[in-house]
């Protein structure tokens, strides 16, 4: 099972904002399916308390196909008329996987939806973490550390040496394991 | 928790019950509408606006040691005062200690209080005298210092103490005016501790079953209220949580409580069920009393304490038990920690400095240009800014190599470069100490030609490495970066696109505007008026990193508006560690390496 999913996607959505049907914010039922291609889709559970400022915290695992240069987010209400979708977002790959920190750390992002006109909707909050277990990042384009990457696991626990950069040339410098592996703890 | 009594957004999302509203350290007193406009998605991103009032109480506790000896026929009888040291050098007090009886090795009792500020540099200056035997009758406060003898004074500043790992300090007395002789005139040791009653804080996850049914043609729509019991006897509101509409069974979202909040664990709180009503004349469904230990004490047996509501209104005593039920179905304990938390367990505050080279501030050699060196040494705007973040900063830097940079100017090699070292070394940007900026910013206006354009782009993208590599190495440090620039940006949309990017990134971007022009732009990317920062391809800024301030209004004014600046940075930075459930290191795990500060167990 591990092995069949190399290279997965693990998608929390956290929040929406300022959501509006026809200029209308929505009253209740949001809910967001992302999808990496036609076949890899998971969706959350609705929203029915947040109005037009839902919450999930829902964390979704999707596999991804190494073809994929872009994930799907699209926001969408039930009503009385069925489903329709509020804003989509297309999320690039880059986004996390040329980013500043390594895409194995978890990525806060946002984005802004657009309806399939074109037409500018609310916001949608969420964070991205790669499971990559033979993930090679590219070179940093860096001032001096070459060995960015050397610890794959720098992101997740404890990196039990301390490791120099360039930044850190004397006292007060720490390698101690952040614990970055979960969003939001309240 | 603020927020908790906001009514807002229409009456039933007004109750919401704030599990995720940030509780800033910050904040004095309970109950502002910090997040009116705000919602709950916002919250999740523990975005903290409007917060004024950023200081922290501390107490001061102080011991000394061998102190030198006045009295013949006994030891000293030693006495310590507090001073702030103001701008113009004069001293005020802010408080004393006891007198201590026959002693050398003197550990006060009392306390001096002193509010923290993270924004400014706060000068202490500490006194010791021996009191003379024939004014022990009289209080501390009543005697007259001149008249007593002086033991040796230290100094030192306030950020000093708070950064160190135990937030204590030692320091050699010295004589008058820093005349120390060649008498040891012993130590002081000052320590600071936070007036928070406490970092505790419990997460309640409250249901209630078979509640009566208050509404006509559909159930209620229940809350809950829960207040404190006060030593008067009367009670005071704390939290609130959303209505659940029609329903009889309601589950509500997890309500947090702070220890400030409930006080202690045995203090009896009453918890209210009310059916709402948008006209706010809410119906109460019942009543009870439960401490906070109680409510654990359910959540662990799982069992459900019965409401009750007064008979009738005139004999409130009398109490009818009612079927419907509370239950506790989640309890957990939690610590919110301060900023202050943080910096004393070795998280650093990493200075950056980039300078606008550009040709609109005019000729460097002409008294009438922005970058003018005066002779005098009058600093330029540049310099004083320079000077005035780097002064609070650098304390919470533990090595001070501040990397130092130039944009907008054409270098030696004859090219424009929008990221160049003032250092004028083609490797190392880092300048050394506050003075090592000053002294790189003016040897680069010798060897560099102003030109243009004004582009941010560069820079921020080299800080935001900085300050990756240091998330890929799990440091614990939180990266500040000063812009000061004279005008227009040539790549708005692209310094944009940077700045979303880099806000998912330990750091903060000042800005300074300096002389004259139009600072619109400035504005814009501070979105302060509540607009995220939104970038070409629709990805959007997760938190605000950007504070501007033009540097015009800092002259003339008594308050710096540097300070004003400097202000948000302790919440942003909480905003960052919160978000990504960062704590503070405690005790052993965080090794240095220079001994400066010696592990130890932080109280955290």
């Amino acid at each position: 099972m591990e092995k069949s999913l190399a290279r997965s996607l693990e998608v929390t959505i956290i929040s929406a904002e300022d959501l509006r049907i026809n200029h209308r914010s929505i009253k209740k039922n949001a809910f967001v399916t992302v999808q990496t291609d036609p076949n890899n889709s998971r969706s959350t559970n609705m929203d029915t308390e947040g109005a037009s400022y839902p919450s999930w915290n829902e964390k979704l695992e999707l596999a991804l196909p190494s073809y994929v240069k872009h994930i799907r987010v699209d926001v969408k209400c039930k009503t009385s008329s069925g489903e329709r979708t509020i804003g989509s977002a297309n999320i690039p790959l880059t986004d996390f996987l040329d980013d500043y920190i390594p895409p194995n750390c978890l990525h806060f992002l946002s984005y802004r939806l657009r309806e399939h006109d074109g037409d500018r909707n609310g916001i949608v909050n969420i964070s991205i973490r790669l499971n990559a277990p033979d993930y090679v990042p590219r070179a940093l384009p860096s001032l001096t550390v070459q060995a960015g990457y050397r610890n794959s696991n720098a992101c997740g626990w404890m990196p039990s040496s301390r490791i120099q950069t360039p930044y850190n040339n004397s006292r007060g410098s720490f390698a101690i394991g952040i614990p970055v592996s979960k969003g939001y703890i309240v | 928790m603020g927020g908790c009594f906001s009514d807002t957004r229409g009456g039933q999302q007004a109750v919401g019950g704030g599990v995720h509203q940030p509780t800033t350290p910050f904040k004095r007193g309970d109950g502002d509408n910090n997040n009116n406009n705000n919602n709950d998605a916002v919250d999740m991103f523990f975005r903290s606006r409007g917060i004024t009032a950023l200081f922290t109480s501390l107490e001061l506790s102080f011991t000394a040691a061998k102190l030198r000896d006045m009295d013949i026929l006994s030891k000293s009888d030693p006495m310590a005062v507090v001073y702030v040291k103001s701008r113009t050098g004069t001293l005020e007090e802010i408080g004393r200690t006891e007198v201590l009886m026959n002693t050398l090795d003197p550990v006060w009792i009392r306390k001096v209080s002193i509010d923290y500020h993270f924004e400014t540099v706060q000068p202490l200056v500490f006194h010791i005298f021996d009191v003379d035997t024939k004014y022990h009758s009289l209080p501390a406060k009543a005697l007259k210092l001149d008249e007593q003898d002086f033991l040796g004074e230290a100094s030192c500043v306030l950020s000093e103490i708070v950064t160190k790992r135990d937030k204590s300090m030692t320091l050699n007395l010295q004589g008058k005016n820093g005349h120390s002789g060649m008498k040891r005139l012993g130590t002081i040791t000052v320590h600071a501790e936070e007036t928070v009653a406490s970092r505790q804080a419990v997460e309640i996850l409250f249901r209630c079953s078979n509640l009566e049914n208050k509404d006509l043609f559909s159930r209620s729509d229940p809350f809950l209220r829960i207040s404190r019991i006060v030593e008067s006897g009367a009670s005071i509101p704390i939290c609130k949580t959303e209505v659940v509409n029609n329903n009889l069974n309601p589950t509500w979202k997890p309500v947090s409580l702070t220890m400030q909040q409930f006080g202690t664990k045995d203090n009896p709180l009453i918890v209210e069920c009310f059916d709402f009503n948008s006209s706010g004349n809410h119906e109460l469904i019942g009543t009870l009393q439960q401490s906070v230990a109680d409510l654990e004490r359910l959540y662990r047996e799982k069992s459900g304490v019965n409401y009750q509501i007064p008979s009738s209104v005139r004999k409130q005593h009398m109490k009818v038990t009612l079927k419907g039920q509370l239950f506790v179905d989640g309890f957990s304990e939690k610590t919110i920690f301060s900023f202050l938390d943080y910096i004393s367990s070795g998280y650093e505050l990493n200075f950056m400095v980039a300078v606008d080279f550009t040709a609109s501030n005019g000729n460097p050699h002409l008294p009438d240009s922005l970058h003018y060196i005066d002779p005098s040494g009058r600093y330029n705007a540049y310099q004083q800014a320079i000077f005035e973040v780097g002064e609070v900063i650098q304390f919470y830097d533990y090595d001070k190599h501040f990397p130092a940079w130039g944009f907008g100017g054409r270098t030696k090699e004859g090219v424009v470069s929008h990221c160049f070292n003032l250092s004028g070394s083609a490797s190392n940007p880092e300048a050394e100490g506050v003075n090592g900026i000053m002294a790189a910013y003016a040897s680069a206006l010798h060897n560099v030609a102003l030109a243009g354009p004004t582009l941010f782009g560069q820079v921020i993208n080299m800080a935001a490495n900085i300050a990756s590599q240091s998330v890929s190495y799990n440091q614990r440090k939180y990266f500040v970066l000063l812009i000061l620039t004279d005008g227009v940006l040539t790549d708005l949309q692209e310094t944009i696109n940077s700045l979303v990017k880099a806000s998912d990134l330990p750091l903060s971007i000042l800005i300074v505007g300096v002389g004259g022009a139009d600072f619109k732009q400035m504005e814009i990317l501070d979105a302060d008026d509540g607009k995220r920062l939104e970038s070409s391809t629709g990805r959007i800024a997760t938190r605000d990193i950007v504070q501007f301030v033009p540097m015009r209004e800092v002259q003339g004014g008594q308050i710096s508006v540097v300070q004003s600046l400097l202000e948000e940075l302790p919440t942003q930075f909480l905003t960052y560690v919160r978000s990504r459930n960062i704590k503070p290191l405690n005790t052993s795990e965080g090794q240095t390496s220079g001994g400066q500060h010696p592990v130890q167990g932080v109280g955290a």
